[in-house]
């Protein structure tokens, strides 16, 4: 019966089945619905002036008012210099961040030494080191970009080692078995066993980055999105407000459903996509 | 030497090459920090006097002020993070009942947490003030989206079997909601909790920072733009201390045993 | 010959600097050609032995030689390794999985292509080749190891309870599969196995270890010809070698005679 069973239960055509119940999709179409209500909702709060619609905005309104804002030469320049500091933030804090994992995560002693403190930095608010950085490298875009950078390396570095603990012996057993060198079993082995805890490590990095750089700019004024919100809110302009504040939020929202795609794209191999490698925040 | 104390030796050894290591990189810091200070010429504006840091950080110690401000912040951070779980338990609960529900909350909730709340913040203090409600209403709404993901995630994921053997033994269904299905999620649930803390603590801060009138990050805030810098550092001293403490009690609260997703 | 042990003994150290004897005095000689079943009580030394003959453990003392060179690492076109567990890559499509020795040994993309379809055409498993391992049974993912290995032309086929991990009725089938391809393809096997029918049924000779430290408790040769069919089973040769082997593995002073 099992040799039966070896031989029916994997399809012969190479391709796996993919059963597609009607009902599949029906909750997609629930949630579309739900967006669309909270949407109708708010705009009716708005009308019937249950709120003080001069503090808080309305989404018709909102949508009229995205070509004011998109036609604001500030704004766009803001958008603009956020959009730069966010890029070198997460640029750094990647780059550093891997490189430091690797290293702290393939050293013993420096594991030992240092993967607790890196786990306590994690659970510092970085934000109380802002003074330090302003103090150190002056008030300009270019320290909103380290401190970008700093808010997010650490969490990137720790994914980088939970991704390495992830790598097996008896996979790299194999390796020397069928004469793998030092290079192939670093490219072949140590890379894609680890690239769950890599892939966690740039997430995190990106969200800690671009967070890191939006709080900087609303903490003190260098430009950007940050003095922009300020700016509006303080002018009352709060369809403006809304509308640079809901349009990040929709951009953060796809990048991040783009990045969970790829990410269940690359790692197609693994039994279940759920090895993430917890970091907490 | 029997096996056992080999073992032992070796395991001292492996410990204290780490402490030396340790204790080399804190000594670079404070030398850099003394080099900077004397030969490197810095301004005590930007790098102060490590002394004068450690007064000023003895003297809040003793500082009314300074157990004032801790007072607020605490206070924010345990509001904010009761009405957080309670409600992201309640959505959770009641969301992961029914198929359906799950599937479209899920990611709302997810989506909720994508979204950089800080952006929020402004019109936070435009809507209800510079006070502590501003303070709580943002760090509510950042702890909420993660702590109900890993809720709803635990409720979902409770393993059938448990369900069924509840099912088998005529379970009511609340006897089934809190025997059964409350009971096996509580640790996932428990590191959903521990986010929700950590993150609270950080927004709590940040959000002081920005504008309030009392807390230990508007205090920080204050002597850094007074250019006081040595009691802007000591002031991060205390603000670390506090840090350090609230992680143990997390830590003894709620054990990391079980995996949590943000 | 084709591989032969002096004097082999290994004594493993543990993390907390105790030693383990788990090898002492093997004398041993492998033929061209020739299939060797190990069997022996768990923990006796049968993986740490393949692994000295595999070059992936050098041992304390002794030395291992293939067809006169000594054997002091992994060289997969000499002894190719298949494991208990398969340990496929699961990041590699079962093509790559099957020309992994070929892709480390830095020979060209097509050329590992073309010779890894070659060996999953053999297995029988040519159309999954782009499969991932996950999506194999574990009888299928046992087979594309064994076409890993085989891809290297090695002298000799090493392999660890190669069956141990599959219930009983993948492994007979697979069995005596594999029976087929290996005689086909005339090279040295060592295959290490619990099972007694296995021992039995494949080898044209038994080696036979004690209880830790392992030694050579007894070589059983076994007469009848290769490729055998199912039907040597139900032979008076095949039933008292099995007899002999229950006695050695399952009597403690049987063995602790032979051992003598
Ligand atoms: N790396 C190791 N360190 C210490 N002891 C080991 C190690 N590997 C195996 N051993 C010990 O050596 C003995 C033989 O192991 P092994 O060759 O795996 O046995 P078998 O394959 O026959 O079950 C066992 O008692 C085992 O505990
Ligand atoms: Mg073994």
């Amino acid at each position: 019966m099992t040799a039966l069973q070896e031989v029916i239960q994997v399809p012969p055509t190479g391709k796996k089945v993919r059963r597609r119940r009607p009902s599949q999709s029906a909750h997609r179409w629930v949630l579309l619905a739900v967006v669309i209500a909270l949407l109708v909702a708010w705009e009716a709060v708005s009308r019937l002036e249950w709120v003080n619609p001069m503090f808080v905005s309305r989404p018709t309104d909102i949508f009229a008012a995205i070509p004011d804002v998109l036609g604001d030469e500030k704004a766009v320049d803001a958008l603009t210099t956020t959009g730069t500091s966010i890029w070198w933030a997460i640029v750094y804090a990647v780059i550093i961040g891997i490189v430091g994992g690797y290293l702290l995560g393939s050293v013993q002693v420096l594991r030992d030494a240092f993967y607790g403190p890196v786990n306590f930095i994690i659970g510092i608010p970085k934000s109380i080191f802002i003074p330090i950085f302003l103090l150190a490298f002056g008030i300009n875009t270019q320290t909103a970009i380290y401190y970008g950078a700093f808010s997010g390396i650490f969490y990137v570095m720790i994914n980088v080692v939970g991704g390495l603990d992830l790598v097996e012996d008896r996979h790299m057993m194999v390796a020397r078995a069928y004469g793998a060198s030092w290079w192939y079993r670093v490219r072949d082995i140590v890379l894609p066993a680890s690239t769950p805890g890599v892939f966690a490590g740039i997430w995190y990095g990106i969200k800690n980055g671009l967070q890191g750089v939006l709080i900087f700019e609303l903490f003190i004024s260098v430009g950007g999105l940050g003095s922009l919100i300020k700016t509006y809110t303080n002018r009352l302009e709060i369809d403006r407000v809304f509308v640079v504040v809901l349009g990040i939020a929709v951009i953060s929202i796809v990048l991040g459903e783009i990045w969970s795609a790829i990410e269940r794209r690359l790692s197609r191999w693994r039994p279940s996509s759920t090895a993430n490698a917890d970091t907490g925040v | 030497m029997s096996a056992t104390s080999t073992q032992a030796v070796r395991g001292t050894a492996r410990r204290i090459k780490a402490n030396v290591l340790r204790l080399a990189a804190l000594i670079a810091l404070f030398a850099v920090w003394g080099y900077a200070q004397g030969p490197g010429g810095a301004s005590t504006l930007i790098v102060p006097k490590i002394g004068d840091v450690f007064d000023e950080f003895l003297q809040f110690l003793e500082n009314r002020a300074v157990y004032d401000a801790l007072w607020v912040t605490l206070t924010e951070l345990v509001i904010s993070l009761v009405i957080a779980a309670l409600s992201a338990f309640v959505v959770a609960f009641w969301a992961a009942r029914t198929d359906l529900r799950a599937k479209v909350i899920e990611p709302l909730l997810v989506w909720g947490y994508l979204v950089p709340h800080i952006l929020f913040y402004p019109l936070i203090i435009l809507w209800l003030g510079v006070g502590m409600s501003s303070k709580i209403a943002y760090a509510t709404s950042s702890a909420f989206f993660p702590i109900a993901f890993n809720c709803l995630r635990a409720f979902r994921g409770v393993d059938p079997k448990y369900v069924s053997v509840g099912r088998a033994y005529g379970a009511s269904k609340r006897q089934m909601d809190w025997q059964i299905k409350f009971r096996a999620a509580v640790p996932m649930a428990a590191a959903g909790l521990r986010i929700g803390c950590a993150l609270t603590l950080v927004t709590v801060l940040v959000a002081e920072m920005l504008s309030a009138t009392n807390g230990l990050g508007y205090l920080l805030k204050f002597y850094s733009q007074s250019f006081n810098t040595a009691r802007s550092y000591a002031i991060i001293l205390v603000i670390l201390l506090v840090v350090g403490i609230f992680h143990l009690l997390i830590s003894k609260l709620l054990p990391k045993n079980m995996e949590g997703q943000a | 010959m084709a591989l032969q042990a002096k004097n082999l003994e290994v004594t493993y150290r543990t993390a907390g600097g105790r030693s383990v004897p788990a090898l002492t005095d093997i004398n041993l000689e492998i033929a061209d050609r020739e299939f060797v079943t190990i069997i022996g009580p768990s923990g006796c030394g049968k993986s740490t032995l393949l692994k000295c003959f595999g070059g992936l453990l050098s041992p304390s003392r002794g030395e291992v030689t293939v067809n006169g060179q000594p054997v002091t690492e992994p060289d997969p076109n000499r002894a190719a390794f298949v494991f208990q567990d398969y340990t496929l890559l699961p990041w590699k499509n079962v093509l790559d999985n099957a020309a992994v020795g070929l892709h480390f040994a830095g020979r060209s993309k097509a050329e590992g292509r073309a010779k890894g379809q070659e060996m999953l055409e053999l297995v029988g498993l040519d159309e999954f080749a782009k499969q991932f391992p996950r999506e194999l049974s574990g009888g299928m993912q046992q087979r594309v190891a064994v076409a890993r290995a085989m891809a290297m032309d090695p002298d000799i086929l090493l392999m660890d309870e190669p069956f141990g991990a599959l219930d009983e009725q993948t492994r007979q089938k697979l069995g005596s599969e594999m029976g087929r391809i290996l005689t086909e393809t005339e090279r040295s096997v060592v295959m290490v196995t619990h099972s007694l029918d296995e021992a039995v049924f494949w080898a044209d000779r038994i080696i036979v270890l004690s209880a830790r430290p392992g030694r050579i408790a007894k070589e059983i040769e076994v007469k009848a010809p290769r490729p055998r069919s199912l039907s040597f089973i139900g032979t008076d040769e095949f039933a008292l070698i099995r007899a002999e082997l229950f006695r050695l593995l399952e009597v403690p002073s049987a063995m602790a005679e032979a051992s003598q």
